[in-house]
C-alpha cells in the first residue's frame, strides 16, 4: 500500500496544477483586477495606477504571470504577496487554515459520531417515534440554508445570552485560567459547529438508516440470526460494518462541503478562518490570496479523498487502494 | 436489538461535548471591570513617568477620569499599519485616527483646519513660502524626539509615486511638487511653485511617520511591507494616542494608550483616558448589529435600515442612538456623452443618433425632473433620507451652495420639456422618438452589490416610463461597471455613488469636475473641453486652485455648482443618513458624520457611565 499512496500523492500535481491553471484563467476572464476600485478614487492619477499595475505585474499577459507564479512556487516555495497587505500569501493563510480545519473537524467529528448511531437506530427501529423524529429534522436540515441557520443562531445567542454572538474566542480570552480557556473556544464553537453539523448529519443519517436496512434484509444476516447469533452481534459485527462502506467513501466529500459551508458560516459568525479571507480577497480581486487560499483549500480536499480511500481499504479487505 | 446501555455508550461523547461547553460559557462575557454609581467614577491611577512635552497640545474643556475599556467593530482586517500605504477604510480609520496625525488635522466637527504637530505658521505674502513651528518636547511612542527630520522624511515618502500615489496627486500645483525644506529641528519651510488654496488642508494628510524606524526600510526599498500589520506590536513606533498592543487576524485589534502622547486634557492629564480600545473584525453587518445589542461592543454605526430596531432597544440595551444626520457620499445617475471612437474598431462609443439625444439638456433637465426622491427615500430608506440636488451635499458646510438649480419631483414639467424639445411618441407604443425616430430607449447600469442603488434604479424606471422614456435597468457586476465607465465607454447611462473625500475640499473632486479628468464621468479624458460649459468649469476649477481666500476659493466653486446643475451632466437623487448607537458608559464623545464618527477623537472619550448618564439626562442607574 505505500508505493499505492506515493501513486496517489504523485497523481496530485497535475490536478493541482490543472485546479491553478483554471482559477488563474477565470480570474482573467472576469473584467478589472485590483487596481480597478482606486480607478474610481478621483484623487488617484492615471499615471499611478499605471506605474502600481506595472509593479504588480499586473500589466503582463495573464499567461506570463501564471507562469512567474509557478517558477516562484517550484523554485522558492513562495506563493507570491498579497495586493492588499503587502505581506507574503502563506503567512495570510496559515493561521486561518488552522481555524477553518478547528471547525471543520469538530464538525465533521460531530457528524459522523451523532450520524451513525442516529442512523442505526432508526433503521432498527424503524417507524417507531425515534425513526419519525430523525427524519423530521433531518428534512429541516437538509431544507434549512446555512446562512440562514446561521443567522438565527446568532438571533438566538445575542437574545438568549447564551452563547457569544460570533468569533473564535472571548475579549478576556487572556486573562483566563487554562480550563478556562478551553471553555471559552468550546463555548464559541458550539454554534457554528452546529450549523456546520446539521446539513451533512441529515444526509449521513438517512444514508446510515437506507444502508443498514438494505443489509438487514441480506441473506447473510438471516443466516446469522439463523445460527442463533445474538441480535447485538448480528447488527453490530455484521449489519453495520457493510453498511457503513459507502458513507466512509462519503468521507472526502463530506470535507469538501464542510469547507464550503464554512466560508459563509465564517463570514456570518465572524471566525477567523479561509473562507472570510477568502471572500475578502475575491471582492478585493487580491489575485494570488485567492490562488493561495484555492490551492490550500484543494490540497485538503485531495487529501481528505485520499484518506477516505485508506479508510475504506481498512474496513473492506476487497477493497483495493 | 441493541441494549440501551450500548447505545449510550455510542452516544456518549456527543453529548459529553455538548454539556461540557453549554457549561463554560458562564463566566465568558466581558463585563467592564468599572463600577457604576452616582456622582463621578472612582478613578484607576496611571503612573505617568514621561515629561511632559513643553509644547503640549491642550483640548480646551476636555476632561476625564483614567481607565475603561471602549470595544468598537471594523467590517474588514487592517492591511497596514502604515499611514502612508494605507488606502482604504479598514486600514485609515486606525492608523490616521489612532496610530498617526500630521501637522494639521481636519475637525470633523468644526470642519475647520485645527494645528496637530506643528503649533504654528505663517505664509509669505506671495502665497508661495510655508513656515511651520513643530511643537517642542514631543516624542514618538517609544520616547525618541519629533523633529522636522520626521516630516522631511515623510515628504519625501509621498511623492515617491510608487507608494502612494492619492496623496502625490494632491501635494502638487500643476504637476510640480512642494519643496521642504528644514531651517532647525523645529520649524519645516514649504516652498510652493504657485499659490495653492486648499495647501493648509492637503498638508494635514502627510502623516508623519518616524524616520529613526523606517528610513532603513525604504533605503532598502521595502517601505511598503514595513509596518504591514505582521509587525511585532514592539517594533512599531507611533504618535497617535494609542499604540497597537495586540492584532489577531480577523479578530481584534487592541490598542493602549502611548505613554509619550503630547495632548493633555484641560484637567492636566496626558490623553487617552481609556485604557484600553478594541476593534473587533465582524465581516457582516447583522452580526455587528446583534453583537452590539448583545452587549459584546459599545458603539455600532448603522443604517436606516436598522434604525427602529435599535431605536427601540435604547432603554433596555442601555445605549443612545445618535442621528447623524446625512452622509457626505453622493449617488447619481449619469448620461454616456462621450463622442470618442473606439481606437481599434473605430466604431462610436455611442451610437450618433443617441449621443444626440443625451447631448440634449432638455432631455436631461426631463429625466432630473422625473426622480421622485420622496419616494426613493420613503422606499429605500425608511423616509429618513434628503433629497440632493447638487454635487456638494449640505453637511460639507464649507463648500455647499444653496444657490443651485434644482429639480423638484414634477412629471407635467418633464414631459414639457420633452414636448418642447420635439421627442413625441410618433408611433403610439409609449415611448418618445426623436424626429429621426430614434426612441428614447436607453440601458442604465449599477453595481448589482448594492441593494440601495438597485432600488433606486426600479423607481426611475417606473417614473421614466411615465414620461415616455424606456430605461432597461441592468444591475451589472462591479468591475464591469468600472470597466464600462473608464475604458470600454459601451453604455447609455450609469447610476453610482462618490464616497466625499477627507477634508471636504474641492480639489478633492477637481478630477470630476474638470474635462481632462480620468473620473470626469459623463465624458473622461478629454484633449479640449467639448462644450462651452466643461470650457468654464475647467476655467473656474483652476483658477480657485490657486486663490489663498477661501472666500474667493467658495465664490468660484459656487460657479461651479451651478453650471453643474443647470447642465445637468449628472443627475443627483438622495443623501443616505447615518446614525450610532453608543453605550452610555462613555462621556466626552463628539459624533460627527465623517469616519470615523466617535473615535476621531478617541483620546477625549472617558470611561464614566455616571457623568455618561448625567449628560444624556438619564435616570442614575
Amino acid at each position: 500500500m505505500p508505493q499505492l499512496i506515493l501513486k496517489r500523492l504523485l497523481h496530485m500535481i497535475p490536478v493541482l496544477l490543472g485546479i491553478s491553471l483554471l482559477t488563474f484563467l477565470v480570474m482573467q476572464l472576469a473584467p478589472g483586477d485590483f487596481l480597478s476600485q482606486m480607478e474610481l478614487n478621483p484623487q488617484v492619477s492615471p499615471e499611478a495606477i499605471a506605474s502600481m499595475r506595472e509593479r504588480f505585474g499586473l500589466d503582463q499577459p495573464w499567461f506570463v504571470q501564471y507562469a512567474i507564479w509557478l517558477k516562484n512556487i517550484f523554485f522558492h516555495l513562495d506563493f507570491g504577496e498579497s495586493f492588499s497587505r503587502h505581506q507574503p500569501v502563506f503567512s495570510v493563510l496559515s493561521t486561518a487554515l488552522g481555524n477553518t480545519f478547528i471547525l471543520a473537524a469538530t464538525a465533521a467529528t460531530l457528524t459522523w459520531v451523532l450520524a451513525v448511531p442516529l442512523g442505526v437506530l432508526a433503521a432498527v427501529k424503524q417507524h417507531s417515534w425515534i425513526d419519525k423524529i430523525s427524519s423530521l429534522v433531518a428534512f429541516l436540515g437538509l431544507s434549512v440554508p446555512e446562512v440562514f441557520l446561521a443567522l438565527l443562531l446568532i438571533l438566538f445567542a445575542a437574545k438568549t445570552g447564551w452563547f457569544p454572538v460570533g468569533d473564535m474566542v472571548s475579549l478576556n480570552h487572556e486573562q483566563l485560567s487554562w480550563a478556562g480557556k478551553v471553555a471559552d473556544r468550546l463555548h464559541h464553537l458550539v454554534l457554528p459547529a452546529l450549523v456546520l453539523t446539521t446539513v451533512p448529519l441529515a444526509g449521513r443519517m438517512r444514508q446510515m438508516r437506507a444502508n443498514l436496512l438494505d443489509v438487514l434484509r441480506a441473506d447473510y444476516v438471516t443466516t446469522a440470526r439463523a445460527k442463533g447469533l445474538p441480535e447485538r452481534t448480528v447488527i453490530v459485527k455484521h449489519a453495520v460494518r457493510n453498511a457503513l462502506n459507502p458513507l466512509i467513501t462519503l468521507f472526502g466529500y463530506t470535507l469538501g462541503a464542510l469547507l464550503s459551508g464554512a466560508f459563509l458560516v465564517e463570514v456570518v459568525m465572524s471566525w477567523p478562518g479561509l473562507g472570510r479571507i477568502t471572500i475578502e480577497a475575491l471582492i478585493s480581486r487580491d489575485l494570488y490570496l485567492i490562488m493561495g487560499s484555492v490551492m490550500m483549500a484543494s490540497t485538503v480536499l485531495i487529501v481528505g479523498n485520499l484518506v477516505a480511500d485508506i479508510l475504506l481499504a481498512l474496513t473492506d479487505p476487497r477493497i483495493q487502494v | 436489538m441493541i441494549p440501551r446501555t450500548r447505545l449510550a455508550a455510542l452516544l456518549a461523547p456527543a453529548l459529553v461535548l455538548v454539556l461540557g461547553t453549554g457549561c463554560g460559557g458562564g463566566g465568558a462575557s466581558g463585563d467592564d471591570a468599572g463600577t457604576s454609581g452616582s456622582g463621578t467614577r472612582a478613578e484607576a491611577a496611571r503612573p505617568d513617568p514621561n515629561p511632559r512635552p513643553e509644547d503640549a497640545l491642550v483640548r480646551a474643556g476636555v476632561t476625564g477620569v483614567y481607565g475603561g475599556r471602549y470595544v468598537a467593530t471594523e467590517r474588514q482586517d487592517p492591511k497596514t499599519w502604515n499611514a502612508l500605504v494605507a488606502n482604504e477604510t479598514s486600514s485609515t480609520d486606525i492608523t490616521s485616527n489612532l496610530l498617526f496625525e500630521g501637522l494639521t488635522g481636519f475637525n470633523n466637527k468644526t470642519q475647520e483646519t485645527e494645528p496637530l504637530l506643528a503649533k504654528s505658521w505663517e505664509v509669505s505674502d506671495d502665497q508661495l513660502t510655508w513656515t511651520f513651528h513643530l511643537r517642542r518636547g514631543v516624542q514618538w511612542s517609544d520616547g525618541a524626539p519629533f523633529t522636522a527630520d520626521d516630516v522631511l522624511f515623510s515628504a519625501k515618502i509621498i511623492y515617491d509615486e510608487t507608494i502612494h500615489p492619492s496623496m502625490a496627486e494632491l501635494c502638487k500645483v500643476s504637476g510640480a511638487p512642494f519643496r521642504f525644506e528644514k531651517v532647525d529641528d523645529y520649524t519645516v519651510r514649504v516652498i510652493l511653485p504657485e499659490p495653492y488654496g486648499p495647501f493648509l488642508n492637503v498638508i494635514g494628510s502627510i502623516y508623519i511617520m518616524p524616520k529613526h524606524k523606517l528610513e532603513a526600510a525604504y533605503e532598502a526599498g521595502n517601505f511598503e511591507s514595513a509596518y504591514g500589520v505582521d509587525t511585532p506590536p514592539g517594533d512599531l513606533v507611533t504618535m497617535g494616542p494609542w499604540t497597537v498592543a495586540e492584532y489577531l487576524p480577523q479578530q481584534k485589534v487592541v490598542f493602549r494608550p502611548s505613554p509619550y502622547y503630547y495632548k493633555y486634557g484641560s484637567d492636566g492629564k496626558r490623553l487617552p483616558y481609556l485604557d484600553e480600545l478594541i476593534y473587533l473584525i465582524v465581516p457582516d453587518q447583522n452580526a455587528e448589529v446583534l453583537k452590539f445589542q448583545a452587549g459584546e461592543s459599545d458603539e455600532v454605526y448603522f443604517r436606516a435600515e436598522d434604525y427602529a430596531g435599535l431605536k427601540d432597544g435604547e432603554k433596555a440595551g442601555n445605549y443612545t442612538v445618535y442621528d447623524l444626520g446625512m452622509e457626505m457620499a453622493t449617488n447619481m445617475l449619469w448620461f454616456n456623452l462621450n463622442t470618442g471612437k473606439n481606437p481599434t474598431t473605430g466604431v462610436p462609443y455611442v451610437a450618433p443618433n443617441k449621443l444626440k439625444i443625451m447631448q440634449d439638456v432638455r432631455f436631461r433637465k426631463a429625466v432630473a425632473y422625473a426622480v421622485d426622491r420622496d419616494a426613493i427615500s420613503r422606499t429605500v430608506y425608511y423616509g429618513m433620507a434628503e433629497p440632493l440636488y447638487g454635487p456638494i451635499p449640505p453637511v460639507n458646510k464649507n463648500w455647499y451652495c444653496d444657490d443651485i438649480v434644482r429639480y423638484p419631483y414634477n412629471l407635467d414639467k418633464a414631459r414639457a420639456l420633452l414636448d418642447e424639445a420635439g421627442y413625441l411618441d410618433r408611433n403610439k407604443d409609449g415611448v418618445r422618438e426623436a424626429a429621426d425616430g430614434t426612441p428614447l430607449s436607453f440601458t442604465v447600469i449599477t453595481n448589482a452589490d448594492n441593494r440601495e442603488r438597485i432600488a433606486t434604479g426600479n423607481i426611475l424606471t417606473d417614473d421614466l416610463a411615465k414620461i415616455g422614456i424606456r430605461c432597461i435597468f441592468t444591475p451589472t457586476e462591479f468591475n464591469s461597471v468600472i470597466t464600462k465607465l473608464r475604458d470600454s465607454f459601451d453604455y447609455d447611462a450609469i447610476l453610482l455613488g462618490l464616497t466625499g473625500g477627507i477634508p471636504p475640499d474641492p480639489i478633492m473632486s477637481a478630477n470630476v469636475f474638470k474635462s481632462s479628468g480620468k473620473t470626469h464621468f459623463w465624458f473622461p479624458d478629454q484633449k479640449h473641453p467639448g462644450t462651452p460649459w466643461e470650457a468654464r468649469i475647467d476655467s473656474l476649477m483652476n483658477a480657485q486652485i490657486s486663490l489663498t481666500d477661501p472666500l474667493a476659493r467658495k465664490k468660484l466653486f459656487d460657479e461651479v455648482q451651478r453650471i453643474i446643475t443647470d447642465k445637468v451632466p449628472m443627475i443627483y437623487t438622495v443623501s443616505r443618513p447615518g446614525f450610532i448607537a453608543i453605550r452610555n458608559n462613555f462621556a466626552g464623545l463628539e459624533p460627527t458624520i465623517f469616519r470615523t464618527w466617535v473615535l476621531w477623537r478617541s483620546d477625549s472619550v472617558s470611561y464614566d457611565p455616571a457623568r455618561a448618564r448625567r449628560e444624556l439626562g438619564l435616570a442614575q442607574s
